[in-house]
């Protein structure tokens, strides 16, 4: 590994969230404010601190649901930096960087970022939550006009691509499944925790094929806020977690299969600037924490970011590399699929809690470097960093 | 994962869309004659926009198919399959597997793409047509 880069110039210092579940209690609005004030409080600033504030919004939520105005709301004068950004599930990784980028320019000193979405209620399922066709097209309403409903309609299609390209089964969507199921019995947040045998995995309903519940994300309402400062400014008691490097990549247009005429992927690309701005290799990342809002996500990370030969994933996570006590350790709070799902958000999170040592059952002994992933539209908008627990790499 | 409100059919985006008066057509570049991917607003040539509706063959190839396992909405009951097909042309279009659900045809099925009376898109699997010979 490289020892040549400086220190970080930003860390994480602040880190909440609000209570989790499936019932409409609070707006989307009401969760930002309050996990806001909590995340705040964790860095051990006040309100006067905060120079900063960028939303995460959520794509099945207008701006009206989470307004700038929340800044109002919390009573947040003179700001430095105010915005929303607008990539789906890339979105909170963006705006971690975003608070990076400005602290950097010396545009502000300590930016809170807040993704918080409400979207299930007594009345609404998830299913029906997620039931809108997503864009691909470009064509306004022809997804809907196939007959091509919600995420995992869309997700089905690259699934199936990638398990025919591979000759792979669901034993390979399993592998990871089940992974993300052993990490979150140790996660007091996590949604899934009951074990999964091969049968059960099986046995469990069909929303599009080759896509089963398991293989789903587990959607909440809820908040997750974080303050990102300048690396020495936080007075707090938490650990910073520290930003190492950061990357984008948005190759124009949606990726239905991952074939060749989608090479390289919008992940591939982030992945190599995200490397060679942090100046390491692949192989010196000790986790990953990425978006897997659907199975075969978590399997297209480990090749996109060049952690695992593609021909090799399915192998490398069913002999359990990724799971708990693996030389790999993935979404180790249980990820979307087995812990919760709140977006770009969840994995951050989760990075967050194991480079401050607050895992508990889970916890992973290491100080980084923790790659974080995030996923928008139809794996179209990539996002990454690059987190650590010592000021340099 | 980006979840927009759905907007008007396709059949009612004409200039973008695969569908003009109930046929299938592609769309390329006036200028370069390149066929462009239904949907984008700028040759990725020429960055021009001057496009030209242009009758397609209606032969495809199965990129990948999805097959539904619970109902999103009451028009479409489930089982039924969504696949994605390139047009012997190159772009790449959305159709419902018509005479489904069948089992899934690999990658590479010879699809026969038809416009319904209802503007939507429906493929048909097995052997292309016969080409006209030169």
């Amino acid at each position: 590994m490289s020892r040549t880069r400086g220190p970080a110039h930003a860390a994480i210092t602040g880190c909440a969230c609000s209570v989790f579940g499936r019932e409409s209690t609070r707006s989307a609005r009401e969760l930002a404010a309050d996990t806001v004030v909590a995340a705040v409080a964790d860095a051990g600033l006040s309100r006067t601190d905060v120079g900063g504030l960028v939303l995460a919004r959520s794509p099945l939520q207008t701006a009206a649901d989470l307004p700038l105005r929340l800044q109002a709301d919390l009573s947040l004068t003179d700001l430095g930096l105010a915005c929303a950004v607008d990539a789906s599930g890339a979105s909170f990784v963006q705006a971690v960087q975003l608070a990076a980028l400005a602290i950097g320019a010396g545009q502000v000193e300590h930016v809170v970022c807040v993704f918080a979405d409400a979207p299930l209620a007594a009345a609404v399922s998830a299913q029906q939550a997620f039931s809108r066709a997503m864009p691909l097209s470009g064509v306004p309403g022809w997804e809907a006009e196939v007959g091509l409903f919600g995420a995992p309609g869309a997700f089905a299609l690259l699934a199936q691509s990638w398990l025919e390209r591979h000759g792979a089964g669901a034993e390979a969507l399993f592998a990871h499944v089940e992974a993300t199921r052993r990490w979150a019995a140790g996660n007091p947040l996590a949604r899934q925790k009951a074990s999964l045998s091969f049968d059960d995995y099986l046995a469990s309903p069909w929303v599009v094929e080759p896509l089963r519940i398991a293989d789903c994300a587990f959607p909440v309402n809820g908040a997750v806020a974080i303050v990102v400062s300048r690396a020495g400014r936080s007075d707090g008691t938490q650990p910073p977690v520290y930003i190492h490097a950061l990357a984008q990549a948005h190759a124009g247009r949606t990726t239905l299969t991952g074939d060749d005429a989608e090479r390289p992927s919008g992940a591939a690309v982030a992945a190599a600037r995200l490397y060679a701005a942090a100046g390491i290799a692949p192989r010196d990342v000790r986790m990953l924490q990425a978006y897997d809002a659907f199975s075969v996500l978590g399997l297209m990370a480990l090749a996109d970011y060049g952690l695992v030969a593609e021909a090799e994933v399915a192998a490398f996570v069913r002999a359990g590399h990724t799971a708990p006590g693996g030389t790999l350790p993935m979404n180790t709070g249980g990820g979307h699929l087995a812990g919760f799902y709140l977006q770009g958000a969840t994995p951050v999170h989760e990075a967050v809690v194991q480079l401050r040592g607050q895992g508990g059952a889970r916890q992973v002994d290491l100080d980084g470097p923790v790659l974080v992933t995030g996923v928008g539209g139809r794996y179209e908008h990539h996002a990454a960093l690059l987190l650590g627990a010592r000021e340099r790499l | 994962v980006s979840l927009k409100k759905p907007a008007p059919a396709a059949a009612l985006a004409p200039s973008i869309g695969p569908v003009v008066d109930g046929r299938l057509v592609f769309r390329r570049c006036a200028a370069t004659r390149r066929a462009q991917a239904y949907g984008v607003r700028r040759c990725d040539c020429c960055w021009g926009d001057a496009f030209e509706s242009v009758p397609a063959s209606g032969e495809a190839a199965l990129v990948a198919g999805a097959r539904y396992g619970r109902t999103y909405q009451e028009r479409w009951p489930h089982p039924y399959v969504v696949v994605v097909a390139r047009l012997a042309e190159g772009p790449e279009v959305f159709a419902v597997l018509a005479d489904g659900p069948t089992p899934m045809p690999p990658r590479g099925t010879p699809l026969r793409i038809e416009v319904d009376p209802g503007g939507i898109l429906r493929a048909r699997a097995g052997a292309a047509p016969d080409r006209p010979r030169n």
